[in-house]
């Protein structure tokens, strides 16, 4: 059993064949991926040179780093840097004057605990601080949160009795210094000096030089000091004590970044080198952040931020922004959303502090070598570069330089480059798809056509009907249309030759009879002997017989040139009918026939001497062919549009392989019997040419009721009276 | 003194057979095989009854041509054309050639020659005064058998002898059926039914160019003609 093959109309096979341009969009994101590669190798080199320059500018200057030989390792988390300040601070408590100067206050707090109570609990953020340096005077602010802030009263007027900052240094000349900064209430202070050992009976002196102002806040207070530059050496230190009791006056806690035995396990205090920043601010670029840091891992200076503005997405592709595929881009972006995953974007500035640097790079820096590595943020497909150059001396590394960029830049151009691609894919399928269905469906209706036409130039009966007009297109479809056309053409004109065979054989067939005829009659006219008689009576039946074919063969010709000139007029069939009936009776008799139609009149336009030819015919043909004694039917009918007229007879069926070809020309079924009247196969033509001529169609079929053959013969009828 | 007939016939085995049948019956024959030589002949002496073949040598038409020249010497001389084709009938007709009548080639000798003895006795009874027999009236239709000629109401009416037998048959028993065959053998000649139906027709017009109303043949579909009588 064969499989039922599946149907697809060329329109589906273009569209089918158009998914091969799925492969613009997956060539398209390969090209993105390897450009993303190549912006970050270049992202790289461009951080890798950034690095160089800055290192080649810092190189032979160990001054810059400021490393003092005769200090231990100190712990990393309790060293200080001292920003310079471009203005001073007004001591009012308000630290709004710090924030302006973008100085970053670090958060002390749990994790900086010197002592605690044991009932104490300390706050994870306990206290803010910053520190200044501007001209010879150096800043400290302090944000401070305390839920009750108690200050020193008449009863308790030491300083330790009450909520209190502790400050400790080394001076320049190596000295080392506690003091001791409390309050009366909100307001200006003043700090005073506490001997270094706790356990000494010294008391406590005014240092003048050390104001600050103390400021009350909701959450708790801000303290703002001023020191003076020449008192503070490398160390520096302080802590917040914090006192809630008003009774007790208990310290709950000390919290800070002086040691708990003070003196040697203060922290540093760094101030950046200007000229080291000035290096770094210059040669770096937006986006990067650089450290330079020291030998023992100090920070020296550090500069420019991670989050900072970088080229935005928008401009790094050509500026399209009036175009037509930018408007489209913009229509389709919530589209995009879905698709590809949002540009991602640096909201907190990663380790936004520390003051030794943490990474890995640093150590192959610090040991002569170039290297460059990736971190990966958390939760982020951020990635931050960072480029680690020693900087040398002497050939000897003093201090290396790390430029960090984030690869949010990358990834925004590349999501950028996809949401082209996208666009651009999306533009080509539609564009190519439109095209291609049009030029699809166009093709598709030339090749219908041309089975519609080929379908309908051959009738049911194998006549041409039309012959198609060939296509005047110039490709294979034209092709094909114009050998069709010819091929039909030449059909045309060998029908034409077979049929018109006929009468020109006829035509060539008189004269010869004319001939035989006109010696024959001669013949007659002299005198014979009786023998003679009998041969020339015999000519005679014979030229008579060759006369009569070539009368019938001529008659279709003679009808096809009556019926082109003939003038139609109206006439009634029924009349038409009812007469020639009468006639058979009278011709055919003692054969048997019956006419059953309406008494009303039938209208038709034609030629009614065709009708009457038409029925001659069929009667005729019905005549020859019903068997002896039964009756020939001959039936009237009629619909709104049409009248049908049958001719029924009772005999043989219709032979199966004349069926298809009953109403064409010269052809006959009947056996060659001895009959004086030669059978062409006319008949059923003339009837069916006189049937065309109206309008009408005829057609022949097996009898249900008995064995017998009906002819159908339905003529459109005058529908409109015109009065 | 005997008529002269000339026939004008590219076919010899016709024109010859044509020729000693005429003969045969007392007439005068001259066979001509082309149109040049036939003028040439008729310019020096004028035939008594032309028979024209209209299909000669190499001329389709070339009996017309002969025809017209012949028309132009004399108005009065009988002519009959001859044709293989019928569709020349019409042709014919239309043209009015002015031909006395014209039969497929293929008619039988006896039909041919009722034919010329008809023209012949028209020719001699026209020198004659006119005389009332065969004679016959039909209402705005007279017929004059012997003189071969056909007037309706007064008016001559141009008829072949063919379409003049076919009216006498008809308009002799007005009412009556006469059918197809018996109107061939009226008319002598043998052919189809539908040559018959053309004939009529081409009668009907004649008629009814001259006289519009004309419609005194009426077919019986089934049985044939019949001339109404008004």
């Amino acid at each position: 059993m064969a499989a039922r093959r599946l149907r697809l109309s060329i329109r589906a096979k273009m569209l089918l064949m158009s998914c091969v341009l799925l492969a613009i969009p997956w060539i398209g994101f390969r090209y993105a991926a390897e450009l993303e590669a190549i912006l970050r190798e270049n992202q790289e080199q461009a951080v890798l040179n950034t690095a160089r320059a800055m290192a080649t500018a810092l190189n032979d200057r160990p001054s810059l780093f400021q490393t003092p030989t005769h200090l231990p390792e100190t712990d990393a988390s309790i060293s200080l840097v001292v920003y310079r300040l471009p203005h001073p601070i007004e001591l009012d408590g308000e630290l709004d004057d710090w924030l302006d100067q973008e100085v970053e206050l670090r958060a002390l707090g749990r994790e900086h605990v010197i002592e605690q109570a044991d009932d104490a609990e300390v706050a994870p953020i306990t206290l803010w601080h910053a520190l200044g340096v501007y001209d010879n005077d150096i800043y400290a602010a302090f944000e401070v949160l305390d839920e009750r802030v108690i200050y020193t009263d008449a009863e308790h007027p030491r300083a330790e009795s009450a909520d209190h900052v502790r400050i400790g240094m080394q001076t320049p000349w190596g000295e080392l210094r506690r003091y001791i900064v409390a309050a009366r209430g909100p307001g200006p202070v003043t700090a005073v000096q506490v001997p270094i050992d706790a356990s000494s009976p010294l008391a406590p002196t005014l240092e003048p030089r050390i104001q600050g102002f103390w400021f009350e806040t909701a959450s708790g207070f801000n303290l703002e000091l001023r020191l003076p530059r020449a008192l503070v050496g490398p160390r520096l230190g302080f802590a917040f004590a914090d006192v809630d009791d008003t009774q007790t006056r208990r310290m709950r806690s000390i919290v800070g970044s002086i040691g708990p035995e003070g003196g040697e396990t203060l922290g540093t205090a760094m101030v950046p080198a200007p000229e080291a920043v000035q290096i770094v601010r210059s040669l770096s670029r937006p986006g990067a952040r650089a450290w330079i840091i020291a030998a023992d891992r100090r920070l020296v200076a550090r500069s420019g931020s991670l989050r900072a503005p970088t080229p935005t997405a928008e401009a790094a592709l050509p500026d399209t922004a009036n175009s037509l595929l930018a408007r489209v881009e913009a229509a389709l972006r919530p589209v995009y959303r879905f698709v590809l995953p949002p540009a991602p974007i640096l909201e907190t500035e990663p380790e936004p502090y520390a003051p030794l640097y943490q990474g890995n790079e640093a150590d192959s820096a610090l040991a002569g070598k170039v290297v460059s590595a990736r971190r990966a943020l958390a939760r982020s497909p951020i990635e931050v570069l960072a480029t680690a150059h020693p900087v040398w001396a002497d050939e000897r590394v003093i201090g290396a330089v790390i430029v960090e960029e984030s690869t949010q830049a990358v990834l925004a151009v590349r999501r950028q480059l996809s949401e082209r691609l996208l666009s651009l894919a999306l533009a080509a399928f539609l564009l190519v798809g439109v095209a291609l269905f049009i030029f699809a469906t166009r093709l598709a209706g030339r090749i219908r056509r041309l089975r519609d036409e080929a379908e309908q130039a051959i009738d049911s009966a194998g006549r041409l009907r039309a012959v198609t007009a060939s296509s005047a297109a110039a490709d294979e479809i034209g092709d094909l249309s114009r050998s069709f056309s010819s091929a039909l053409d030449r059909l045309a004109q060998y029908t034409q030759y077979l049929e018109s065979l006929a009468s020109r054989l006829s035509h060539e067939l008189r004269t010869p009879i004319a001939v035989v005829r006109s010696s024959l009659d001669n013949l007659q006219l002299q005198s014979l002997p009786g023998e003679a008689d009998v041969y020339v009576a015999r000519a005679e039946q014979g030229l008579s017989r060759l006369a009569t074919i070539l009368t019938r063969m001529t008659e279709a010709t003679r009808l096809e040139r009556m019926m082109r000139e003939a003038e139609r007029e109206r006439f009634d069939l029924r009349a038409v009918a009812a007469g020639c009936v009468e006639g058979y009776r009278a011709a055919y008799a003692p054969r048997q026939f019956t006419f059953a139609a309406a008494a009303e009149p039938i209208a038709l336009t034609g030629v009614p001497d065709l009708i009457a030819q038409m029925l001659d015919k069929l009667v005729a043909n019905a005549a020859d062919f019903a068997r002896a004694g039964t009756t020939i039917e001959i039936e009237l009918r009629t619909t709104a549009n049409d009248a049908t007229l049958s001719v029924r007879n009772a005999g043989p069926r219709i032979p199966a392989e004349i069926k298809q070809r009953l109403f064409q020309s010269m052809a006959s079924v009947r056996p060659p019997a001895g009959d004086d009247e030669p059978h062409l196969g006319l008949g059923l033509y003339i009837a069916h040419l006189i049937a065309e001529f109206h309008h009408g169609r005829i057609s022949a079929r097996d009898r249900e009721d008995i064995e017998g053959v009906e002819v159908e013969v339905r003529l459109p009828r005058l529908v409109t009276d015109p009065g | 003194m005997s008529r002269w007939i000339a026939i004008v016939e590219d076919d010899a085995s016709i024109r010859e057979n044509y020729s000693d049948a005429l003969r045969k019956q007392g007439y005068q024959v001259t066979g001509y095989g082309d149109r040049q030589e036939a003028l040439q002949a008729f310019r020096t002496r004028l035939p008594d009854l032309a028979i024209i073949d209209i299909g000669l040598k190499n001329e389709i038409d070339g009996g017309f041509e002969l025809c017209r020249a012949l028309r132009a010497m004399s108005a009065t001389i009988p002519i009959i054309f001859l044709t293989a084709r019928d569709s020349d009938f019409d042709t014919v007709s239309g043209l009015r050639m002015g031909a006395d009548d014209y039969l497929t080639k293929d008619i039988s000798l006896p039909h041919l020659l009722a034919r010329i003895a008809a023209l012949f006795r028209r020719t001699d009874i026209a020198q004659a005064p006119a005389s009332a027999e065969d004679v016959f009236e039909r209402g705005k239709l007279r017929v004059d058998l012997t003189r071969m000629r056909v007037n309706w109401n007064e008016a001559p009416v141009e008829l072949t002898v063919t379409e003049l037998w076919i009216v006498h048959a008809l308009a002799r028993h007005p009412g009556h059926v006469k059918h197809r065959d018996q109107l061939m053998r009226d008319a002598r000649m043998v052919v189809d039914d539908t040559t018959v139906t053309s004939h009529v027709k081409r009668i009907r017009r004649k008629f009814m160019d001259a006289d519009p109303a004309f419609d005194c043949i009426e077919t019986v579909y089934g049985m044939g003609y019949r001339w109404k009588a008004e």
